[in-house]
């Protein structure tokens, strides 16, 4: 455990200079914009991830000698790296659950002229204009897409350490392939009428309801990229480094 | 005490020190009881082997040149140091010897050979 | 006398190379060169020290504790310098010097900036601007901050200019002064280890062809010289590298046969350089019979 926060404040240190400045600057951009309705915040996770990604950069050359010179575990260095990943991720979710509760409650945007008002409801206000999406629905496709983030990401970086860097980025072109596909057909047939919007039957009615289901998504994605980390330890405990 | 060491001679390092040191000591240049660098120090000071300069002290210590005192180091011999003096005699010893067989070889008779020592301990 | 490091019928097989059966050991408190043409397995060797990559047999200890169990303790002790930095380029030493701190229990920040003056490293510019040679100090000095007791070096001196060369050399003599420190040092560069080094091993292909006091192999092989009608083929057969060429023939020989030797033959004392290029030689010709 000790080891793993070493390894933390390492790794800190490192990136500490090159992306810290740049993410607290978006961070205190999306409040603002969420002070006007504008979501930009939605977009947090992407930020935050950014973080600790010249980790990945560097350990993938010379550095890769500290860690076996260093008395530190390996098991310490691989789960410093997910915990890096996982916890940027998480971070940058919970700022975006924080935006978009700020966004549906500013008034701020009352300041703007009326045109800009108007064009800003019709883009982002989804309290009234778009019946089928609702700010909790919003919350709920949040958790969806960090949860489905935080796994893939865990993927990735797994195939990469247990594989290498080749093998994970062509994993993650596939992924993405697939899913386009998937995702551009149901929206084919739920437009075509040919699937009746599933939304009435997997939303909960409820506020605590989605409240649950939010938690129970993060769990499940952190519980599995918790998982893919110490698949990635066991595996590579006898690797050269 | 002056040691300089010639990487391009046939004469493996540690004898090269060791002649310097022996010859320092006899020919009365250095003072008695004047402590040497340690054998560590000496190493890199010389940028040598540490095994080279203890097998340097050790010889020397042998033959009676230095003396190591437990827990201070190397010092150069007292002159009145049994070993030394009869290596200083051993060393005359073989001079004469050499003198005497030159001596001979060029011809000379006894008598002119003892002059000649002679006239060495004159000056 | 204690060994500091023993290393003992180490195997390790790779694709297309393999280390065969080491053995070596390094007392406590001497300098131990470590030479062997590029390939020859001291990398691998260095390594399996580590614990950064698994033997198949063979066990190493260090300090006494296994190299593999107890590799986490031995790294506390242990000062390593690579022959590149392993560092993030974009930082400075005062920020290194943030990140090194946390990992070693006898981190002394007061003698590594110490360390850092005298070699005369600026604190604020960005280590990946180093010349190759300040980046070498800058790791000895990391390696020197945390009271190690054996310091392992794998080529450091590749890439150096003999100034630096020389101030690296002298930086390894000052830290040996205390007998309970001991340095080992893997090079193809001979003419350092030649003076300094109190122990040799020499890796030639993966297996150990020599290794103890650098003064016995000094005097155990001379070089010879002379035209090949004056040398016996019963002699011929117990030289290495032997050279032929259109007026003459060269080859290493054991210091032991000496006495068969005939008077019109030259012999020279060997330098580490000229075994090891004879020793290369040796295995051309078997491949080739």
């Amino acid at each position: 455990m000790k080891d793993i926060l070493k390894m933390l404040q390492f790794d800190y240190i490192t990136v500490k200079s090159l992306t810290v400045r740049y993410v607290i600057g978006f961070i205190m951009l999306s409040f603002l914009l969420a002070l006007f309705k504008i979501p930009l915040g939605m977009l947090c996770m992407i930020a935050t991830v950014t973080l600790f990604a010249p980790v990945q950069t560097i350990s993938n050359s010379e550095c890769k000698k500290l860690y076996g010179m260093i008395p530190i575990q390996r098991s310490a260095v691989t789960r410093a790296m997910f915990l890096e990943l996982i916890g940027s991720l998480v971070t940058g979710e919970l700022f975006s659950y924080l935006f978009l509760q700020i966004s549906k409650y500013a008034k701020l945007d009352a300041l703007f002229p009326e045109e800009i008002r108007y064009w800003i409801s019709d883009m982002f206000d989804y309290s009234s204009k778009y019946a089928n999406i609702t700010y909790n629905d919003l919350y709920l496709l949040l958790a969806v897409v960090s949860g489905f983030l935080i796994l893939l990401s865990c993927y990735i970086e797994m195939r990469a350490e247990v594989k290498n860097m080749e093998t994970a980025v062509r994993d993650l072109i596939i992924i993405i392939f697939v899913l386009s596909a998937v995702i551009s057909l149901i929206s084919v047939f739920v437009f075509r009428g040919m699937i009746p919007p599933v939304k009435s039957w997997l939303i909960p009615a409820t506020v605590s309801g989605r409240w649950l289901s939010v938690m129970l998504l993060n769990l499940i994605a952190i519980g599995g990229g918790l998982g893919f980390c110490e698949w990635t330890v066991k595996k590579t405990a006898d690797y050269e480094m | 005490m002056k040691i300089v060491i010639k990487n391009k001679s046939e004469l493996p390092i540690y004898e090269q020190i060791e002649n310097q040191i022996k010859s320092q000591i006899l020919e009365g240049k250095t003072a008695e009881n004047e402590q040497l660098p340690s054998i560590r120090q000496l190493a890199r000071d010389l940028k040598i082997s540490v095994i080279t300069t203890t097998r340097v002290y050790n010889d020397l210590a042998e033959e009676g040149f230095i003396i190591s005192v437990a827990g201070k180091g190397y010092f150069v011999a007292p002159r009145n140091n049994e070993l030394l003096r009869e290596r200083m005699l051993c060393e005359m010893e073989e001079s004469l010897e050499n003198a005497v067989t030159h001596g001979r070889n060029a011809g000379l008779s006894d008598k002119e050979i003892i002059d000649a020592l002679k006239k060495f301990l004159e000056e | 006398m204690e060994n500091v490091l023993e290393i003992r019928n180490v195997s390790k097989a790779y694709k297309d190379f393999a280390l065969k059966n080491i053995t070596f050991s390094l007392p406590k408190g001497y300098i131990m060169g470590f030479v062997g043409e590029n390939g020859s397995g001291k990398t691998t060797t260095i390594r399996a020290i580590l614990n950064m990559a698994k033997i198949d047999s063979g066990t190493i200890r260090v300090f006494g504790l296994d190299s593999v169990k107890d590799t986490i303790v031995i790294k506390e002790r242990l000062g390593v310098v690579f022959d590149s930095l392993y560092l993030a380029n974009h930082l400075n030493i005062k920020q290194i010097e943030q990140q090194m701190k946390p990992f070693y229990q006898d981190w002394n920040s007061e003698e590594f900036f110490r360390k850092i003056k005298n070699f005369n490293l600026p604190d604020d510019k960005k280590v990946g601007d180093f010349s190759k040679g300040m980046k070498m100090k800058l790791m000895i000095a990391i390696a020197l901050s945390h009271n190690a007791e054996l310091m392992i070096l794998d080529e450091p001196t590749s890439g150096l200019d003999p100034v630096a060369r020389d101030e690296l050399l002298d930086i390894l003599a000052e830290y040996i002064e205390d007998e309970n420190r001991s340095v080992l040092f893997s090079t193809h560069i001979t003419s350092d280890v030649e003076r300094i080094a109190d122990y040799i091993t020499i890796l030639h292909n993966g297996k150990v062809w020599f290794t103890g006091a650098k003064d016995d192999l000094s005097e155990k092989y001379v070089v010879i010289k002379g035209a090949e009608e004056d040398i016996s083929s019963a002699l011929r057969e117990k030289c290495i590298g032997f050279h032929a060429y259109r007026n003459g023939f060269d080859a290493l020989l054991e210091t032991g046969y000496l006495d068969q030797l005939s008077d019109a033959l030259e012999a020279e004392k060997a330098s580490i350089d000229e075994i090891l290029v004879y020793i290369a030689k040796e295995e051309r010709h078997e491949r080739h019979s």
